[in-house]
């Protein structure tokens, strides 16, 4: 059976639902945080499957990220498979923003959540694999250096005006005061995967999230962290939310109604010198300088 | 004992003392009146006769912007592929490279843009690739390394070692460290060697001395019980057609002209080959599978 994707729908009043993108299953519809029995097991189906063994591998060689990635879908054509995974409002995903989606899937399969001794800004790809557990930032840092494997060209900052735009990732840190219950939280945000949207990846609770451009679209004025809280200002459908693995929000499922009714915003966004986006920005930029 | 254990230890102890193998080498002569790596260089740097230009703004971007090298690599060739350029710079014999191949070869051509030859305090392998860009002078050990780490800029799958048995083959990047006494005039010298590249052959890329030479295997072709670049070895010991051999950039080997003889001419062999758990191929293998796992560390003080 081809796996199914799904996505948060209609919150209300913390009554929400989640439905099959394809159409051609269940509406599981959830009333007041109660999931229905008989479909609680197709509400919890990951979006993608990564056996232990795949996981082991890659833990053993990073670079076998790079081959499990391109065997997705059978082996035809990954980022279409990703693609389809995720549902139509993501059809132009770029491999770029396919290749990170599921590196995020694999951050999040390959450590549980828990706290961390590792240094989240300084811990290497094997580090960050081998830990027992991992916080949000490691999980974020797991995926950016899984992303860079087949993409170096994510590392920010763009290109100098006039060149070609690029994909870039970045980190999207929030502050404590962030109304998503999660405390200080951070998350991936990939620039210039989409077509007037940018991607948001939480490989902490397992999601992708479409930001599309609101108004006159980014402003130059603003960092890329202050644009993309800017646009999430604006409620979002819910079909731009894909749940990668619904088990992973199951505990918070005020997260995502936060997350698409327009209530976040630049003024939760941890601009901190050591902590905020720009300082990221910098950390990840050293990644190939620093390959020795 | 063994003899060769004895000779090994030898080397390494009076190379150690004079600091050549914390550089990997290639920088003290080799003897046999052979010009020095860096006097060779003064006729290597610059573009003239370069078959593959790479103009200085490029160069510029790569030193601050190493990930830059995919963009220089993928506008290669304009409307035809990056590979197919490539293939077609090389020459004919060079027409089944794979694409890891086609973009080694360029990063060697990179690297050997990169810094004059010559001796530099960096321990080659610790050098991270912002280091070895901006780097006063390397030597071969270096220019190896600084390869390597833009080669897995596009293909990490280069790591070494092979697939596990029963996968399919993989391309595998190697380094191969000769010993002071081969007979190619540059003293003790580091080379890179690509297998799964070429079809019934090996690649040998020296990005010091800027050519890409083709060993096509011989007999039966590589032995089970022998290591990739003992095969290599043992194939050097049949002759080259000169056909083979690619000069990246003729400079370099100008001032060497006993090298490019040497190495077609079936003067080379296993018995030149530095085996050592550290500063050896098996020590350099065991240095590149490390890269990605240590991806994100910290740089080096």
């Amino acid at each position: 059976m081809a796996l199914r994707s799904y996505r948060a729908a209609l919150f209300s009043d913390m009554n929400f639902a989640f439905y099959s993108s394809s159409g051609h299953d269940c509406t599981v519809l959830v009333q007041g945080g109660t999931k229905s029995a008989s479909n609680a097991t197709s509400m919890s189906t990951p979006l993608f499957s990564i056996p232990a063994d795949v996981l082991a591998a890659i833990v053993a060689r990073p670079e076998k990220f790079l081959t499990a990635y391109s065997s997705l879908g059978g082996g035809t054509d990954a980022a279409a498979y990703v693609r389809s995974q995720l549902g139509g409002p993501f059809a132009a995903l770029q491999d770029a923003g396919c290749l990170a989606t599921f590196a995020t899937v694999v951050s999040y399969n390959a450590v549980p959540a828990g706290t961390s001794p590792l240094d989240p800004t300084a811990a290497t790809l094997h580090e960050l694999l081998t830990a027992p557990a991992l916080a949000a930032q490691h999980r974020c840092r797991l995926s950016a250096l899984l992303s860079l494997l087949g993409n170096p060209v994510l590392i920010p900052p763009e290109l100098p005006a006039g060149s070609k735009p690029k994909a870039t990732l970045h980190f999207l840190a929030w502050l404590s005061t962030v109304p998503l219950n999660t405390g200080p939280h951070t998350q991936l945000v990939i620039a210039n995967v989409f077509d007037q949207a940018y991607l948001l990846l939480d490989p902490q609770y397992a999601y992708a999230l479409r930001i599309p451009f609101v108004g006159a679209g980014p402003q130059s004025s603003l960092t890329l962290a202050e644009n993309v809280a800017t646009m999430m200002q604006t409620p979002l459908p819910p079909d731009n939310l894909a749940l990668l693995d619904p088990a992973a929000t199951d505990t918070v499922p005020q997260m995502l109604q936060v997350l698409l009714s327009g209530a976040l915003g630049p003024q939760f966004v941890d601009k901190g010198a050591t902590t905020g986006a720009d300082f990221w920005d910098n950390n990840i930029a050293q990644v190939v300088n620093t390959m020795s | 004992m063994s003899h060769g254990r004895g000779r090994r230890d030898f080397l390494r102890t009076a190379l150690g003392t004079l600091g050549f193998l914390s550089l990997a080498g290639c920088g003290g002569g080799g003897g046999s009146g052979a010009a020095s790596p860096a006097e060779a260089a003064t006729v290597a740097p610059g573009a003239i006769d370069a078959l593959i230009p790479i103009d200085a703004g490029s160069m510029a971007d790569l030193r601050s912007r190493p990930e830059t090298f995919l963009g220089v690599y993928s506008d290669l060739g304009g409307s035809t592929s990056s590979a197919a350029f490539m293939r077609a710079k090389l020459g004919s014999v060079f027409a089944s490279l794979t694409d890891a191949g086609c973009m080694t070869a360029f990063a060697t051509v990179v690297a050997s843009n990169g810094a004059p030859a010559g001796a530099t305090s960096l321990d080659p392998m610790a050098a991270s690739l912002r280091q070895l860009l901006s780097s006063a002078a390397l030597t071969c050990g270096h220019f190896c390394k600084l390869a390597t780490l833009l080669s897995l800029l596009g293909h990490p799958e280069l790591i070494p070692p092979d697939a596990d048995a029963g996968d399919p083959p993989k391309a595998t990047l190697h380094f191969i460290v000769w010993l002071a006494d081969v007979p190619m005039g540059t003293g003790l010298h580091s080379q890179l060697l690509l297998a799964n590249v070429l079809d019934n052959a090996y690649l040998l890329l020296d990005p010091m001395y800027a050519f890409a030479l083709r060993i096509p295997f011989v007999g039966a072709g590589p032995q089970a019980d022998l290591s990739v670049i003992e095969n290599a070895a043992v194939m050097l010991q049949t002759p080259v057609t000169r056909s083979n051999l690619t000069l990246l950039n003729p400079g370099p080997t100008a001032a060497l002209p006993q090298m490019l003889p040497a190495l077609t001419g079936a003067a080379l062999g296993p018995q030149y080959i530095l085996h050592d758990a550290r500063y050896g191929a098996e020590g350099w293998d065991l240095r590149i599978g490390q890269i990605l796992n240590d991806l994100g560390s910290r740089p080096p003080v």
